[in-house]
């Protein structure tokens, strides 16, 4: 147990990387956690509160080291109508029951259903998770004074800037420079604009355990229970994705289930302490490898940083103008958008476009990931069995002497196929005798077999004798079971003939 | 460069180029030939995790994952392909090394991970493993014994070999008997396999300051050496352990120390310290551990 969830090299390999990737990423979660308390309409202490326990949970329990998660954009958009309806206490409930319903889905294993998330949907949803962030930007930029377009625009120009000036460049984080210049300027020109301290409270002490005010009753828990469905699954998506660019990033592996698990209970451990629902940060966790973080420590410094800067620096940050957080959350939401998938796009078939911006559209849609997940899943899903049912054709030759018609169904018969499958035979013709040859066939579904069935009868009916040539071969592929049967020669025992 | 894949049971030699690599691969020959097994080569290309370029801007720009998956890939390429260079020369050496003495069924085999994901990925192909006590990354503190090998050592199931000097011939071992399951296994396997050569002398050790308990575990391991042509000489000793087992290995002359592995759990290990760690500190000559 202890070995399990205290690998040395999992901690202690990187010390001076993390270090400083720590601070970097506490740096950036600030503004982060802060905009998604914002969008969930929730005071900022919720998302910072929620950012340091999910933080330093997940960097115990969770399955990637080196990932980043906290207060998260996706999570934020699914709460907003439960916090406007029934308010804060409902939200810390349903985050606990979010916790719960993940560590279910990491004892069950389920965090293995991602390999039914095709890679279009995944680019679909961190492409729609990049222009949702985008667009939440968009209250702060809309009936405003010019200056704010102008700080906004200036925060960016910084951002993306100073990394270029020499030596201290790739010593400072820029967005760090972007809030205290914006600041700075705001306060010496004594600009008239809108600051994180009007957004809400800050937190002014540590987090303290709480159990959250709320009559419970079912009628509760069925007010909360759709919202921590949403959650839960977006929440485990969004994190299993982003596990999957870490692992790819640092070449290394990571744990899915462990994290599934993880991941629930970072989050009843923030429910409890006064927290939203958050999970694992893509823009973050590019951060937090670009700057060197690499191991648990990280992730778990990141967290501890976070909370000494919040809690001591409130004051400070109560300051900050709006306009140099919007500037920091455009470049997450840039950094977040797979540019890569957009010049692909003339490369790739349309069927996985389609798939693609079919999810983003739903996702912008609804502000739903679970959703556009959902539908992208569910489309290409229905692409692949189009494609597969054209792996089937028929031959067929006829025999003068004994008037016998032979009917050979090569390919793949299921519920997609299955009227094709029909229209091969011509029920037109008069033959006194009718073979159907299946020994080439592999029938997958119910579907197949009814087809087989309506033929068969059909043809008896116009008055011929059907006989069928290598049936159970055919529909030996019926079984649900498969994976104890994925063995190399079971499997050439279920597909022989080909 | 063979597929060990295929392979069934063989010897393993784990080498990283440290000043131990060449006494390993003679231990490893010398027991594959005495189980007329193959004997693998085997270096491991350990990843380094971490970049050696500071970059703390913080900031994403558009394509940065891809930029970012290039840029730490192309770092570890450069990186990887000296050492796997370097890796395949002392593979080659040790081969030629192997060869010349006469034996034939040698592997090479270069993989990529840390030694103790490889170990546990072959496992059962595992007969015996060989490796040098202490890696190249941790040649200023000799005398502190690696996670990387502890790991090992607790979780590898195969007979492992731990080689600490440069190598002389076998010609005795002893066997520190003292009747949990880790020693009675070093025991059984060293009276029932030709492992170190038949022809050796055995020498089994109990420290315990009850004698009747003492005289009981002698009798017990004379059950276990069934054999009775074997070349055995029991020893009691009373006193603290550690000490003993050593003036023993001094008096005696021995070349090689049997012992069974850590008997109790790491947290406890980790509180209390481990006899298994402190012998393998303290003991000048190679070690045989068995779980």
């Amino acid at each position: 147990m202890l070995q399990k969830y205290f690998k040395k090299e999992e901690w202690f390999s990187n010390i001076k990387g993390d270090s400083l990737a720590g601070i970097v990423v506490a740096l950036a979660l600030i503004p982060e956690a802060i905009a998604f308390s914002i969008i969930a309409g929730v005071d900022p202490k919720v998302g910072l509160y929620a950012s340091f326990c999910i933080a330093v949970v997940i960097a115990f329990v969770g399955g990637r080291a080196g990932m980043i998660s906290g207060a998260t954009g996706a999570m934020a958009l699914l709460m907003v109508t439960l916090v406007k309806e029934n308010g804060l206490e409902y939200l810390l409930a349903a985050t606990v029951l979010t916790g719960i319903l993940q560590m279910i889905a990491g004892h069950f294993k389920l965090g293995q259903l991602m390999s039914f998330v095709p890679r279009a949907v995944v680019v679909g949803f961190v492409n729609a998770l990049a222009i949702l962030i985008f667009m939440a930007q968009l209250p702060e930029l809309t009936n405003v004074t010019w200056h704010v377009y102008a700080l906004t625009a200036a925060g960016l120009v910084i951002i993306y800037l100073f990394p270029y000036v020499p030596k201290i460049g790739t010593l400072l984080p820029s967005p760090l420079i972007t809030i205290v210049a914006i600041t700075l300027v705001v306060i010496l020109f004594d600009i008239d604009v809108r600051n994180v301290g009007d957004m809400g409270a800050l937190p002014d002490t540590l987090p303290i355990f709480l159990i959250p005010q709320i009559p419970f009753n079912l009628e509760t828990l069925m007010i909360i229970l759709p919202y921590s469905i949403s959650l839960a699954m977006v929440g485990l998506l969004e994190s299993l994705m982003t596990a999957t660019i870490v692992d790819d990033l640092t070449d290394t592996k990571s744990d899915k289930n462990r994290e599934c698990s993880g991941q629930g209970m970072a989050n009843i451990a923030s429910g409890f302490m006064g927290g939203m629902a958050g999970c694992a940060m893509i823009g973050q966790s590019v951060i937090n490898v670009k700057s060197g973080g690499r191991t648990r420590l990280s992730t778990l410094l990141a967290g501890v940083y976070l909370l000494i800067m919040v809690v001591f620096l409130s004051n400070l940050l109560s300051i900050i103008p709006m306009a140099a957080l919007v500037a920091v959350m455009i470049m997450v939401a840039i950094g977040t958008f797979d540019w890569g998938s957009i010049k692909k796009l003339k490369t790739l078939p349309i069927s996985t476009n389609v798939v693609m911006v079919a999810t983003v559209v739903v996702v912008v849609w609804t502000h739903n990931l679970a959703l556009g997940v959902f539908v992208g899943v569910l489309l290409a899903s229905l692409f692949f069995a189009n494609k597969i049912s054209h792996f089937m054709y028929h031959e067929t030759s006829y025999d003068e002497a004994t008037d016998t018609r032979e009917y050979k169904i090569i390919g793949q018969v299921f519920f997609n196929s299955a009227d094709k499958f029909v229209e091969f035979f011509d029920f037109k013709e008069v033959v006194e005798n009718i073979t159907i040859n299946l020994s080439r066939a592999h029938f997958w579904d119910i579907s197949a077999v009814y087809a087989l069935d309506k033929v068969v009868i059909k043809l008896r009916r116009e008055g011929a004798n059907v006989t069928l040539i290598g049936q159970n071969q055919a529909s030996s592929t019926i079984i649900d079971r498969f994976g104890i049967h994925d063995k190399p020669e079971e499997i050439e025992k279920v597909m022989g003939g080909h | 460069m063979q597929d060990i894949k295929n392979i069934e049971q063989a010897v393993f030699a784990c080498v990283d180029g440290s000043k131990y690599s060449e006494a390993v691969c003679d231990y490893a020959l010398h027991i594959a030939k005495e189980l007329s097994l193959t004997l693998v080569l085997l270096n491991t290309i350990e990843h380094p995790n971490a970049s050696s370029v500071t970059n703390l801007s913080g900031n994403l720009t558009l394509g940065e994952r891809d930029a970012l998956l290039d840029e730490l890939s192309d770092e570890d390429a450069h990186k990887n392909r000296d050492t796997i260079n370097n890796g395949k020369d002392l593979l080659k050496e040790l081969r030629e090394r192997v060869t010349s003495k006469g034996y034939t069924d040698v592997i090479i085999s270069q993989r990529h991970g840390t030694l103790y994901e490889n170990l546990k990925e072959l496992e059962d192909k595992l007969r015996v493993v060989v490796f040098g006590f202490s890696g190249m990354g941790h040649m200023q503190k000799e005398d502190e014994i690696g996670s990387c090998v502890e790991n090992i050592i607790r979780d590898v199931d195969a007979p492992i070999i731990l080689v600490n000097k440069e190598y002389t011939p076998i010609k005795n071992v002893m066997i520190a008997f003292n009747g949990e399951s880790g020693s009675t296994k070093a025991l059984e396997e060293l009276s029932s396999s030709p492992m170190l050569g038949r022809e050796i002398k055995r020498y089994i050790v109990n420290v315990n300051s009850n004698q009747s308990r003492s005289d009981e575990l002698i009798d017990h391991a004379r059950e276990i050496i069934k054999d009775e042509t074997l070349n055995c000489e029991f020893i009691q000793k009373t006193g603290e352990a550690l000490e003993s087992i050593l003036e023993c290995i001094g008096n005696n002359d021995i070349d090689m120390l049997a012992i069974g592995s850590y008997s109790h759990g790491k947290l406890k290990s980790a509180l209390f310290g481990s006899f298994t760690t402190k012998l393998i500190q303290n003991v000048k000559i190679p070690l045989v551990i068995l779980k």
